[in-house]
């Protein structure tokens, strides 16, 4: 059953438009994340379902009902607001309360729904308490039982861990996947900037660029197939390295080209197409592995080194200086200088047309010629 | 820090030079005063011929005369007083802030151009405005009640104030706000829910202020109000002042001025931490 769908919904603040034309539906207990860089719209489409925020036009469905002009409170709708937004002269009761009390709910079942919160975010000790006699993650606790307590069928999150620690950032994203396995039935839609975040959390992730939506997938698939060069450098951390090619069209199958030279074992579908275009080669910086000089996609002389324990990354210097991203496994002794040969699978590699669009997967690696 | 301290030890003479110069101006701001209280204990006849304080001269016949001097004890008239302050306060705090919220919060047709009208009130001299509005009091029959002096307080007509509670207003998070919309507030119960509460430090300034002036004031309640039994504290001292006969008690006059500033002294007493903070929070975060 579809909880929320947007349909066409367009955004803009004078003659700017920061949401352009969004369609998404989603279903009801989805967990859905939206992500995307710094100012494309991620906050603004949330306040929009929310109701904190105009629709210039399209239609926001909320169940069956067209939502665009119920206010807020009656959308059935909770929102966790990044900055907690906590009632600072109330207790902790009385935040988790007020909404209930605004709504006249009779004071034993407000006192079952506070306890009942309290208890499932570990606030029962702190009822008492002023916000700001609590800790950030104790008030990130507060922020989210008041919208458990009002029962709601959609909670919205904008960014909720952005103000916390890193090791508690950690410690409330494995509770809110708690959280989302209790309430079954509630639909989440997150904002958020972190990755892994979107990653571990997520149900389906929307990845939005300039106020579009530029893929909507399961996490894996998006890590797995993006559909352009900006979700593909998007998605994934460190990001995805991007090496200018030549494609060669050949009706069928795609050959690529790298300075002259064609990349024997690279082929891709090329969807009818043929010629010849500029685009873009792909490859994930963990997909890369050292191989000889005849068989190497890529030589380059090491620039950085970044030992991470489990990890260590290299950065290397082509000549045509464009900087390439390797990420090992454990620890590597890697000498700045040094020059490496770096293949990969076949199966791990995507290729970007001129305007950006990944190309089909090959259908079959053929062998090594 | 430390170089201060340095100097004080370096040089006591330099030292004791600076504070024996602070004290001496001290002294001198608060001389006036000093001499009104030492007045107050001494009997009439010596006031203006003994300047010092002479305890053998101790006397308070100026408090048990004054305070029945004017027909009726002094208290009626500091109950007066307290009356207009009561209602002049309680004006303030709901007419200001519910103003300052609208123009803070809400958005309305020529909102800044209203704003900007506010704020010149601000600059308006009391005296352009007294004469309209005493016709306009007269004509309604309002003049000699403690109308004209409080009716005004809720209708939000002190600028300053609402400037003051806009700013503050100004400095707490949106997100509150929302929040409560989202928690099904209209606007009356987000302001009345949270804004006001949450504006507390700014409203213990407004309620000190209004408190001040008005137990203050002396010039629109000696317009105002007629009757002596109406009269508050600083029109009753006025009293004691009998400019045709040149006969006026001066001695009493002081006593009463003393006991007119008590409650000053007690609320500063009270709120004094409050007012520091107050002063200090304006415009900060709640
Ligand atoms: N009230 C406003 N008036 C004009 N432009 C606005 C307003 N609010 C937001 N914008 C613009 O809308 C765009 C989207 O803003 P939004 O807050 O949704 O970004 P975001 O994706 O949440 O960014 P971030 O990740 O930094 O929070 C931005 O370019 C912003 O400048
Ligand atoms: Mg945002």
């Amino acid at each position: 059953m579809t909880a929320i769908s947007l349909k066409d919904i367009r955004k803009s603040y004078g003659s700017l438009e920061v949401i352009s034309s969004i369609d998404l539906d989603i279903e009801r207990g989805e967990f859905v994340v939206f992500v995307g860089p710094s100012g494309c719209g991620k906050s603004t489409l949330l306040r929009m379902i929310a109701g904190l925020e105009g629709i210039n036009s399209g239609d926001l469905m909320i169940g069956d009902v067209r939502a665009n002009d119920v206010p807020p409170s009656q959308r059935g709708i909770a929102m966790v607001f990044q900055s907690y937004a906590l009632y600072p002269h109330m207790d902790v009761h009385d935040n988790l309360a007020f909404s209930l009390k605004i709504a006249h709910v009779d004071k034993a079942e407000i006192d079952r729904r506070v306890r009942l919160a309290a208890e499932m975010l570990q606030l029962e000790p702190y009822l008492k308490r002023r916000p700001r006699q609590l800790s950030g993650g104790q008030r990130q606790r507060v922020a989210i039982g008041r919208a458990i307590v009002r029962e709601a069928e959609v909670f919205l999150f904008d960014e909720p861990l952005s103000n916390l620690d890193a090791a508690l950032r950690v410690a409330t994203r494995i509770e809110i996947a708690r959280l989302k396995e209790r309430l079954p039935d509630t639909t989440m839609i997150y904002v958020t900037h972190d990755q892994i975040e979107a990653m571990t959390l997520a149900d389906r992730i929307v990845v939005l660029n300039g106020g579009r939506i530029e893929q909507v997938g399961r996490p894996v698939e998006l890590y797995d197939s993006p559909r352009n060069v900006f979700v593909a450098g998007f998605i994934g951390s460190p990001a995805m390295n991007f090496l200018p090619v030549d494609l060669v069209f050949e009706g069928d199958v795609a050959r690529i080209e790298r300075s002259g030279k064609p990349l024997a074992l690279v082929r891709f579908a090329a969807g009818g197409r043929t010629g010849c275009e500029r685009g873009t080669l792909g490859i994930r910086p963990e997909h890369m592995r050292i191989g000889t000089a005849e068989q190497a996609l890529i030589s380059g002389p090491v620039d950085l080194v970044e030992h991470l324990g489990e990890v260590t990354i290299a950065y290397l210097r082509l000549s045509d200086d464009i900087s390439v991203t390797v990420k090992f496994e454990r620890t590597r002794d890697l000498k700045k200088g040094e020059v490496l040969h770096l293949t990969a699978d076949p199966a791990d590699l995507h290729a970007f047309d001129q305007s950006g669009l990944a190309l089909a997967r090959p259908g079959g690696v053929e062998a090594s010629a | 820090m430390s170089t201060i301290t340095d100097i004080n030890t370096a040089f006591p003479i330099r030292r004791l030079i600076r504070v024996g110069l602070l004290a001496a101006v001290a002294l001198l701001m608060s001389y006036p005063l000093l001499w009104l209280v030492s007045s107050s204990f001494k009997p009439e006849s010596i006031i203006f011929s003994d300047a010092g304080f002479d305890l053998n001269h101790f006397t308070l016949q100026n408090y048990i005369e004054g305070w029945n001097k004017l027909g009726m004890p002094f208290g009626v008239f500091m109950l007066n007083s307290a009356f207009i302050c009561l209602l002049a306060i309680v004006g303030n705090l709901f007419s200001c802030s519910l103003a300052a919220y609208a123009f803070a919060r809400l958005q309305f047709p020529f909102s800044r151009t209203a704003f900007a009208i506010m704020l010149v009130t601000l600059m308006l001299p009391m005296h352009v405005t007294i004469l309209p509005q005493y016709i306009a009091f007269q004509s309604v029959g309002a003049v000699n009640t403690v109308l004209p002096l409080v009716l005004p307080k809720f209708f939000a007509v002190d600028a300053f104030f609402i400037f003051l509670l806009v700013q503050f207003i100004r400095g707490i998070p949106r997100d509150l706000d929302q929040a409560a919309e989202m928690d099904g507030c209209n606007k009356y119960q987000i302001f009345w829910y949270i804004i006001f509460p949450v504006c507390r430090p700014a409203l213990v300034l407004v309620a000190i202020f209004s408190f001040l002036w008005t137990w203050n004031d002396f010039f629109s309640q000696l317009i105002y109000l007629s009757s002596a039994e109406n009269y508050t504290a600083p029109l009753a001292l006025n009293l004691f002042i009998d400019a045709t006969s040149g006969e006026s008690a001066w001695g009493m006059l002081f006593a009463m001025s003393l006991i007119t500033l008590l409650p000053l002294f007690v609320l500063f007493m009270l709120f004094q931490r409050q007012l520091a903070e107050g002063i200090a929070t304006t415009g900060l975060k709640g």
